[in-house]
């Protein structure tokens, strides 16, 4: 017991929390979720609708994609690989494109995520209104909501494009400690993945 | 992707057209010259300490990225229009810079564009240039003062507030017409 005490006071020593905003420029952790609501979507194959309300999972993941961006291909194993690692432990993943180019729309998306074997909710948001409340700049941008649907983690997945070189895993930290009622020990990071630019 | 492509193309076909004459066989003759620099995040900061300009601008971009090649053309514009004016102009590749296949691709879109100015890719790790600029996001641009000290940045960061190339012309017009 004495261990356990020690160990959580020198882990309260050395976690230092990166602050809110720091990347961030419309929202901070801590706050409330934006809502998302009646997006058209995509899951496992069948064309649907998804709003948050809607969503019964403790934790939710919302990630901003584009199926054009590079990067998204990145890290498209990771996000499959994470959706299937967290599935059935009341996470639910919802991908968001609010990219206007053609190939990133709903149909698109369809295609991409069958020619990809993609496993998580897949959403577009033709306004671009989310991703704007969202203050999402990149694809892929990480948002890890908890059950009272407040933001409690900001930025990208891990800390390198290259698989092989990462070594921090910064949402599944963030999601574990959720998910057991902690706060991540990082909750903003810079995200890394392509720029999203919104009509004027 | 392929469609998007094209768009960037023809994008860049217009733009060169829109040159007269004189100065596509100016540029043509440049392009021959056009090189791609490495150099490490110290040296690019030692490269922007110009005395000799007025002001250094600095176009962020990768191989990778649509809209940045999409708008390039603009920077070469601005290059041709307020060089004489005092204006040294960089492009700053973000590109992988251990990546050959992403390192040639970026050589020739500049040679391609006729990008006859200073280009540079940074030689750190992938990634590393976006938290060395304090930015998330590319196309970005950043204009220095001759002392190198940085007087102003445009960014994709904020959804509410994002840049256009058009807005960069008219701040660096305004700011050489000042001094």
């Amino acid at each position: 017991m004495r261990k356990a005490v020690l160990s959580l006071v020198a882990v309260a020593a050395i976690a230092v929390p990166v602050l809110a905003g720091n990347f961030n420029k419309v929202v901070s952790v801590g706050e409330k979720a934006p809502d998302i609501s009646g997006l058209p979507a995509v899951y496992k194959g069948e064309t649907t609708s998804v709003s948050l309300k809607d969503i019964k999972e403790n934790v939710v993941v919302v990630v901003f994609l584009a199926n054009h961006c590079p990067a998204v291909g990145m890290y498209e194993d990771r996000l499959i690989e994470f959706t299937k690692d967290y599935e059935g432990k009341g996470v639910r993943v919802l991908g968001i494109s609010v990219s206007q180019q053609e190939g990133d729309k709903l149909p698109g998306i369809k295609d991409y995520m069958k020619d990809k074997g993609s496993n998580y909710i897949y959403a577009y948001d033709e306004s671009q209104a989310v991703g704007k409340a969202y203050g999402a700049s990149n694809t892929p941008h990480f948002f890890v909501l908890d059950k009272e649907r407040n933001i409690r983690y900001i930025g990208a997945m891990d800390n390198s494009p290259k698989e092989e070189k990462v070594t921090k895993h910064y949402l599944r930290d963030a999601v574990d400690a959720v998910l057991a009622g902690k706060t991540p020990e990082v909750v903003e990071t810079r995200p890394y993945g392509c720029g999203i630019s919104y009509a004027k | 992707m392929d469609g998007t492509r094209r768009k960037f193309a023809a994008a860049s076909a217009v733009a060169i057209v829109g040159f007269s004459v004189v100065a596509v066989r100016a540029e043509d003759a440049s392009s021959g010259t056009v090189k791609l620099e490495r150099l490490k995040w110290a040296g690019l900061q030692q490269r922007l300490a110009n005395p000799h300009v007025k002001y250094t601008i600095v176009d962020a971009w990768s191989t990778t990225c649509g809209p940045c090649k999409e708008n390039f053309p603009h920077v070469v514009e601005m290059n041709r229009k307020y060089a004489p004016k005092g204006l040294a102009v960089i492009s700053l590749s973000l590109d992988d810079p251990t990546d050959k296949a992403a390192v040639t691709e970026a050589e020739r879109f500049l040679k391609s564009n006729h990008a006859a100015f200073s280009n540079v890719l940074l030689d750190e790790e992938l990634g590393e240039g976006f938290d060395k600029l304090n930015i998330n996001a590319i196309p970005a641009v950043f204009i220095f003062g001759p002392d190198g000290k940085e007087v102003k940045r445009f960014t994709m960061d904020d959804p509410k507030n994002q840049f256009t190339y058009k807005d960069v012309e008219k701040y660096v017009a305004q700011l050489l017409a000042s001094k």
